[in-house]
């Protein structure tokens, strides 16, 4: 296998690059900056900010205060929009982007320049200098000053606005995840610390090791509280609603990785040996050791029962009909028995109790 | 067996896409998409939160900016385009870019450029620029490698090829290796010198060898053996290519009648499928026997299982259920696979067509086989390909018999079909072979092309029968080649070979396509656990249907 890493590189170059881009960025922004105080003054002084009705003597003086700023490009050299390459016509007409001064056409489908009023642009800007303009007075910008000053600052802001529903479950279920990977050597220690404890304590006659015993029972307890869980934010991500073709597309992947995670996970917790450990302090307490039993036999048809409820979700999602029968069956039966575990369970456990 | 390329292209998959916890899309061209079809499972990508696949050139594509992407793709110019369009308005939140092969520096310059939101994080070389079929077989997805004539590469092929050897070669680990060509084919002896002078210029990115012994390259030609890809071959996986076609070892089973829906379209993949791993050289005889066994198989598991009674019985069954439905579904994989073979075979008589070319390559029956010939032709419902095949097998071994009737069987061809495309290749063949055009020493000499490919491996295969006498030259260049016996003059160094004897790691490849019969040669020699180490390469899978037809489509002058 070879694999050569060029970020370092990459970034090299990136950087070389990034202060010219800078330097292009601050000129433009500085000059929309300008021509936004500038026409917000204007407007201010003549009594009308936001009527959204200009005299022509009005527009006039803007215009003049705009070529101030910023020289137009003289318009008679050009036959076709440099960035559309339509060809201008008495109704597709020159016009001059007041950022950079340069013709564009007007087309509204193919926004080569649009039209934007000045408080939505120094909205858009979002620093202080510009906070006090409200005139609704139009400015022309072309495309690429849009995209100068606008599109770094419409990526950051979508990349900073909350995440999706899904995908905030997601790193839910990965959290969930890590907390599993982090307690299951816990679990697998301290079972096998219960089965060298018994085999010693059998040779120097019965002691009690039900501290131990409690601790595995904690973990054992934490680990399923941990599963209950992922499998009920799972759920969460199956209810939710999509909109789009694709975002259905990453939810049932989403869905799919989550329920194969979960197969994966907790074959080790099924292939282990439980009643070993369990069934050490037999001699001492009857009850005790077949409460045990009850809660380990639970646990392991508790488990099954969400493999099941697992398969028969797929099965009905698959329309596989022939399986779903016997599933529901199976898993009625299933339930039907944990319940009189559970009963059986309680009723020792009270027993225990009092004595 | 050790993995070859099963365990180098799974290390690459782990490594493609991060282990972060994010959820991902990952972006691929048409190339990487064959590649990474190949290499990987979609499981495997999922557990690494891969929730989205897509094309790069698509640029419908949702933005979403809260998912990282992963962009996979073949550093041609085409998709370095469709990578610095995307980074222009990137449609996800943060960027790795992997490229299957080495970049150029004015591409990692512009990509550098476009990247305005400084999006990118990761930028990787990775050569994974192969399409891995075996373990140890492999082709560049290059269907057509010559220009004008046989003896001259496409400047784009060539490109590929090398390009992609180079990565095959790094991959592998053997070092800088020995470079052998074949002295007929200045395809060859161009192919080997490109690839020294590549080896030479990134010799700092080679990783040394790690396997004792000397490595060594080995290219050969298509028209040294242009006989096996016009036969038919009765192991499953080359069966399954020719009678169905498999393409990124996918097949497509939607013409077949009596196939499950679920079958329509199946995947034989030596490394996700126990059964085929195991089936996939053996003949149709034994194939036969091996799927009738694992029916049984599964067939007593599914009755254990049956009686779901108590509580136990259900436990049992849910535990062995995820293994038991793919135990099924493989089952029903195979059964339909191998039903629609058999049906091919007698609809297509492929015994009787098998029979004489089996006899046209390994014997001298010139008037029986000219007759045997004339009823197949004769055949109304035999597939013209079928019958241009067997003509032009016969064009090619009686061209130098005094009763030679080549030009009367394919004016019987053109009396049922007309001019085809079939006709044309079949003339453009044989004008390569006549006149001497293509310098073979001895090719068609008494037939020696046909007598040569006899002399094969001995003993590495069981039961000899009719349908299987005639054996691919490559078995016994491999056989001189292990036996150090492969004669120089034949097939030339490039450098002067050093003191060392036994060699390491074998890559041979075949420019013009090489066969999946070709690729049992070595997969067997490998199953053997032989040293050498064999891995079998070519510009692309062929086949007799595609070696007819790539032959029509080239631009020979
Ligand atoms: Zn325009
Ligand atoms: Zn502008």
């Amino acid at each position: 296998m070879v694999v050569l890493d060029k970020s370092e590189q990459f970034l090299k170059l990136r950087c070389a690059d990034a202060d010219r881009k800078a330097i292009t960025r601050t000129k433009t922004e500085n000059r929309l900056v300008r021509i936004l105080l500038g026409v917000q003054k204007l407007c201010t002084q003549a009594g009308y900010s936001d009527s959204g009705f200009w005299g022509w003597s009005q527009v006039d003086k803007i215009r003049k205060f705009e070529q101030e700023v910023v020289v137009w490009e003289d318009g008679t050299v050009f036959e076709r929009c440099r960035f559309c390459g339509q060809k201008f016509t008495l109704f597709n007409r020159q016009h001059h982007c007041r950022v950079c001064g340069l013709v564009v056409c007007g087309d509204l489908e193919r926004e080569c320049s649009l039209e934007v009023p000045c408080n939505m642009l120094a909205e858009k800007l979002n620093i202080p200098e510009v906070e006090s303009v409200d005139s609704v007075y139009p400015l022309r910008m072309c495309t690429e000053c849009r995209r100068v000053v606008f599109s770094a600052r419409n990526f950051e802001r979508d990349c900073r606005a909350p995440a999706p529903a899904v995908l905030r479950l997601h790193q839910q279920l990965k959290r969930n995840q890590r907390e599993i990977s982090a307690l299951m050597p816990v679990f697998e220690a301290q079972l096998k610390g219960m089965d060298q404890q018994k085999s010693v304590k059998q040779k120097n006659g019965s002691q009690d090791a039900s501290g131990s015993l409690a601790e595995l029972k904690r973990t054992r307890h934490a680990l399923l509280k941990l599963f209950s869980n992922y499998e009920k934010i799972t759920r969460r991500v199956q209810g939710l609603h999509m909109d789009t073709h694709t975002e259905q597309v990453l939810k049932d992947h989403c869905v799919a990785e989550a329920s194969q995670y979960m197969e994966r996970a907790m074959a080790p917790l099924q292939n282990m040996n439980m009643p070993v450990a369990m069934q050490y302090n037999e001699r001492r307490s009857r009850d005790r050791d077949e409460i045990l039993k009850l809660q380990n036999q639970i646990l392991v048809m508790e488990e099954q029962q969400f493999l099941l409820e697992n398969q028969l979700m797929e099965a009905k999602s698959r329309r596989h009909l022939d399986e779903v029968v016997p599933l529901e069956q199976s898993l009625n039966e299933l339930s039907a028995e944990i319940t009189r575990y559970h009963d059986r369970l309680d009723m020792l456990e009270q027993l225990n109790e009092n004595i | 067996m050790s993995g070859l390329l099963n365990e180098v292209t799974l290390s690459y998959v782990d490594r493609l896409v991060e282990d972060n916890g994010r959820a991902k899309v990952l972006l691929l061209d048409s190339d990487t998409t064959a590649i990474l079809s190949l290499a990987s499972t979609q499981s495997r990508l999922l557990r690494k939160d891969v929730f989205l696949i897509d094309k790069i050139d698509n640029y419908q594509r949702q933005k979403m900016r809260h998912l990282d992407c992963t962009v996979f793709v073949r550093p041609t110019s085409a998709s370095i385009s469709s990578v610095l369009e995307e980074l222009h308005d990137p449609k996800y939140g943060k960027y790795s870019l992997v490229f299957s092969n080495l970049l150029r520096k004015s591409q990692l310059e512009r990509m550098a450029e476009a990247d305005d939101y400084s999006c990118v994080e990761r930028v990787q070389e990775m050569l994974l620029d192969y399409l891995k079929i075996n373990t140890d077989f492999f082709h560049c997805n290059v269907p057509i490698p010559w220009a004008s004539s046989y003896q001259t590469w496409d400047t784009e092929a060539f490109e590929t090829c090398s390009e992609s050897m180079f990565a095959m070669i790094a991959s592998l680990k053997i070092g800088k290796p020995q470079l052998r060509y074949d002295i007929n084919s200045s395809l060859s002896r161009q192919f080997v010198q490109k690839l020294g002078q590549e080896l030479q210029a990134n010799s700092g990115i080679l990783p040394s060898s790690n396997k004792k012994g000397q490595n060594l390259v080995l290219v050969l030609d298509r028209f040294n053996d242009p006989v096996t890809p016009l036969i038919s071959h009765w192991t499953y996986q080359a069966m399954v290519d020719e009678l169905l076609g498999i393409v990124n070892n996918r097949v497509d089973l939607h013409l077949a009648p009596d196939v499950p829906p679920s079958h329509r379209e199946i995947v034989l993949s030596q490394d996700q499928d126990a059964f085929f791993k195991d089936s996939m050289f053996l003949n149709f005889g034994d194939l036969g026997a091996a799927v009738r066994d694992y029916v049984q198989h599964y067939s007593s598991k599914s009755k254990s299982s049956e009686q779901l009674e108590t509580v136990a019985d259900i436990k049992k069954f849910v535990d062995m259920l995820p293994d038991f439905r793919k135990l099924q579904d493989n089952t029903t994989k195979h059964v339909s696979l191998v039903g629609e073979l058999s049906r091919l075979v007698s609809e297509e008589h492929l015994l009787e067509v098998s029979e004489v070319e089996q006899s046209l390559a390994c014997s001298d029956n010139h008037s029986s086989d000219l007759q045997s010939i004339r009823k197949l032709i004769a055949l109304p419902n035999l597939s013209p390909v079928i019958k241009y095949r067997v003509v032009c097998l016969y064009g090619l071994r009686f061209r130098t018999n005094s009763q030679f009737q080549f030009g009367q069987l394919m004016q019987a061809l053109k009396i049922q079909y007309g001019d085809n495309a079939l006709d044309s290749s079949v003339h453009t063949l044989m004008k390569i072979y006549s006149a001497n055009k293509f310098p073979q020493e001895d090719l068609f000499s008494q037939g020696s092309l046909f007598n040569r490919a006899q002399l094969g491996l001995k003993g590495l295969r069981g039961v000899e029968n009719v349908y299987t006498q005639h054996k691919p030259l490559l078995e016994s260049i491999l056989s001189l080649l292990v036996r150090n016996k492969l004669p120089i003059e034949k097939y030339p160094f490039t450098a002067p070979p050093n003191g060392e004897q036994e060699l390491g790691c074998v890559l041979i490849f075949v420019i013009g396509g090489v066969t999946f019969e070709e690729a049992r040669v070595v997969g067997e020699w490998n199953k053997l656990g032989n040293t050498p180490k064999v891995i079998l390469g070519g510009t692309d899978v062929i086949n007799p249907k595609k070696f007819l037809r790539v032959i029509e489509e080239t631009n020979w002058s």
